[in-house]
């Protein structure tokens, strides 16, 4: 469970605040999104719920994931995983070793054969197998979408972040891809933090919180 | 600009201004002696020389600055200009030595273009009295000046450019009716200009206070200025020692001038950005698009040129006018000189790697600094260095040297290169990298640590890849700069560090053509094997040039 208590973004030595939330509780398989027009401090809160020091906020507010205070934690030490509206699969290796770039910790050093097990099988429950040996240059903007998601719950993380996920897709594709997305966190079973400006996002949402 | 000036920028003015201002305040501790300012004043050809320093300075950036504009404005958004950034790489890594030795074989009046007019039309027996160029001539070395700053200016304009959408504005001064080349020369260039203003003027200072190419090409009765400063420099009678300090002070006084100068065009082309220039009408638009387009291909015949030049001479016995080629070829002179070889060419190398690995960490570490603290440090901060006669800045730390008492050892004297090497090679390390590295994209790296990974590693992972090609042309730049430095070594190395530089020009005295070209050919092989190297390992499967950012 993903819990933000008293959440205040201040620009610095600014009296009036750019963004407050008392509350926000969201269990896991949830998702909720927070929404607000460009420039109210909704990507701001995302940096700092991952950790990023960001010099020209004051930023005060607790963080707690699964009853753990980790407001104090580094990035790396989270266990908070990040979604990108471009995705920003890294162009340097193929799906794969995308996927096996994001392999938790403790599989990190295991056998070549187990990792590539791992990363198969998430492949596979993308509906991706064939995919794994190309570069993400030659995927188009739904495949991308998805493998940027099964990177992020490769890492096995407590909580995802998305920052305006579905933005980048076109119409057509942007539907789909967030009804599928929303139903493969609920199988996860990972709470989610959706930053939108896009109503529709919001629709079948658990939790809606505006800005 | 004062959030700009954080802790780290402090320590960085003071490792660049104080030697500056130590240079020029110790530099001229003579100045208050009158009779050797009246001693000085009385020096045959003073004002010729001087006359010479600011023809130079202010015919050769000009001529570099409009060509390189010419080019980029006939070239943009095709093949031709894509061509061209990737030929920049090679060009600019020729040192300028080796460049103007080659130029001169190609075409003095003994060169291979006046014995290949020979070969197809008989028109020299001789070599040509009225010829153009003439050796050891102003012309000349203004031709080797203009040639060699256009590929540095070109890739400004190229980095400068990206900062704008000029291919929007084109398009919007395209349904106004103009034309790409004349709306590029309306729009783009004012703004280049500015943008492009201390680099430009980085060029003048250049031209102003250069010595290799003034010494190897330039005229000699007198020298322009800056080679009188080094002669005196190295004299043994002590009231020449004073005459450097004048010449060095002048020297710095003409920059000033320099600068002024280079401020009043800016504010003038600014001003005249609507008007209508001569070369933009017909007839003499198309041609000069067609010189613009000419500049590529005549780029790379002049480098090929001078490397095959330069090859021929150096396994050349018995080559003499008129002939196209050499009575024989052999490789007695390479068996010969190998031993003499050694040492410079161990100097020159070792020197370079160290500066070439120093100046990129230097240059990363100061990017980083200013990525943290969410800064972008001006632009003259960094090009400092350049922004001062050389000659001043380094017969400065030279007088800083014996302040201190410091007695020159061989090796305090190679640890003095090293430094001097570096302050000069890290404005270029820094500037090719600092677009790259200021566009990277660090949600890359936010992701990389939302999976675990620590900064180091996500660098090491993520960032090395994506930024491998600029990381290490930066670090060709500074081993290419390195390699062309003369003034430093030949000045903080006491005479006691040859390097392949200070022996070519040190050879061009004796007229060896064959001896010359060997030194040169090597001093030019050094970075072009780098730079080679950096092209085939700067590739990154899945990457293309710009995906980093």
């Amino acid at each position: 469970m993903l819990v933000i208590n008293n959440l205040t973004i201040r620009l610095q030595d600014a009296e009036q605040a750019l963004l407050t939330l008392p509350e926000v509780c969201v269990k896991k398989g949830e998702v909720a999104v927070l929404m607000g027009a460009s420039g109210s401090g909704k990507s701001t809160a995302l940096r700092w719920l991952i950790g990023e020091s960001q010099p020209d906020f004051d930023i005060s507010g607790q963080v707690l994931l699964n009853d753990t205070d980790i407001t104090e934690f580094t990035t790396q030490d989270r266990d908070i995983g990040l979604l990108f509206q471009n995705v920003l699969l890294f162009p340097h290796m193929t799906v794969a070793e995308n996927l096996a770039f994001a392999l938790p910790k403790r599989l990190r050093k295991a056998k070549p054969e187990e990792k590539r097990e791992h990363v198969q099988a998430m492949l596979a429950s993308m509906e991706m197998a064939d995919f794994g040996e190309v570069y993400p240059e030659t995927l188009s903007g739904g495949q991308q979408a998805r493998i940027g998601l099964a990177r992020a719950l490769m890492n096995e993380p407590a909580a995802l972040l998305l920052d305006e996920p579905f933005s980048a897709l076109d119409m057509a594709l942007r539907d789909s891809i967030r009804s599928w997305t929303y139903k493969l966190l609920q199988e996860w079973q990972v709470p989610a933090l959706v930053v939108s400006h896009d109503i529709a996002d919001s629709e079948s949402a658990q939790q809606v919180i505006y800005v | 600009m004062a959030r700009a000036l954080s802790t780290l920028t402090w320590p960085w003015l003071l490792v660049l201004v104080v030697p500056v201002a130590i240079g020029i305040v110790l530099g001229l501790n003579g100045l208050w002696r009158l009779t050797d300012w009246v001693a000085f004043y009385q020096q045959p050809g003073l004002f010729k020389s001087i006359g010479y320093s600011l023809l130079v300075a202010i015919i050769a950036p000009l001529l570099a600055l409009y060509s390189a504009l010419l080019i980029s404005a006939c070239a943009q958004h095709t093949g031709a200009w894509r061509r061209t950034r990737q030929w920049l790489a090679p060009l600019l890594s020729m040192p300028h030595v080796a460049f103007a030795v080659g130029l001169l074989f190609l075409l003095s009046p003994s060169g291979w273009l006046v014995r290949l007019l020979q070969e197809l039309f008989s028109l020299f027996p001789q070599p040509p009295v009225n010829w153009w160029p003439q050796e050891k001539s102003l012309s000349l070395m203004i031709l080797v000046l203009v040639l060699k700053e256009i590929p540095f200016l070109l890739f400004m304009i190229a980095a400068s450019a990206q900062q704008f959408p000029q291919q929007q504005w084109q398009r919007l001064a395209a349904t106004m009716g103009y034309g790409s080349y004349v709306s590029w020369w309306k729009i783009m260039r004012p703004l280049l200009v500015r943008q492009l203003k201390l680099p430009f003027f980085a060029v003048v200072v250049y031209s102003l206070a250069v010595v290799d190419i003034a010494a190897l090409v330039g005229p000699n009765t007198p020298a322009p200025l800056a080679v009188e400063v080094v002669n005196w420099q190295r004299s043994f009678v002590p009231v020449d020692q004073s005459f450097a300090a004048f010449g060095s002070f002048i020297l710095l006084v003409a920059a000033a001038f320099m600068y002024a100068l280079v401020h009043w065009h800016e504010g003038w082309v600014f001003k005249g950005a609507r008007q209508q220039w001569w070369f933009m009408r017909r007839p003499w638009g198309v041609l000069a698009i067609g010189l613009g387009r000419l500049w590529q291909p005549l780029a790379v015949v002049l480098v090929i040129g001078s490397l095959a030049v330069l090859i021929s001479w150096s396994f050349s016995f018995g080559w003499y006018y008129p002939a196209l080629r050499p009575d024989s070829w052999q490789v007695n002179l390479w068996v010969q000189e190998w031993p003499f070889l050694q040492q410079p060419l161990l100097h020159s190398l070792s020197l370079a790697l160290i500066t070439a690995v120093i100046a990129l960490s230097l240059s990363v570490l100061l990017l980083e600094h200013q990525r943290k603290r969410n800064q972008q440090w001006p632009d003259w901060i960094v090009l400092l260095p350049l922004l001062v006669p050389q000659v001043s800045l380094v017969l400065g730390w030279v007088s800083l040297q014996s302040m201190l008492g410091i007695t020159p050892r061989v090796w305090s004297s190679y640890l003095a290169v090293i430094i001097g090497h570096i302050i000069f090679a890290l404005p270029y390390s820094y500037l090719v990298l600092a677009s790259h590295y200021r566009n990277f994209n660090q949600r890359y790296m936010s992701v990389a640590a939302t999976l675990g990974y620590s900064r180091w590693q996500a660098w090491w992972h993520i960032q090395w890849p994506l930024l491998r090609a600029p990381l290490l042309f930066s670090a060709a730049m500074a081993f290419a700069v390195s390699i062309a430095q003369y003034v430093p070594t030949l000045l903080l190395g006491n005479g006691r560090i040859t390097t392949l530089t200070t022996e070519t020009v040190a050879l061009a005295s004796g007229g060896d053509r064959a001896l010359i070209a060997l030194y040169s050919l090597l001093q030019a092989l050094l970075p072009l094997l780098i730079f080679s190297a950096v092209l085939v390992a700067g590739r990154t499967r899945g990457v293309n040039a710009n995906a980093g950012n």
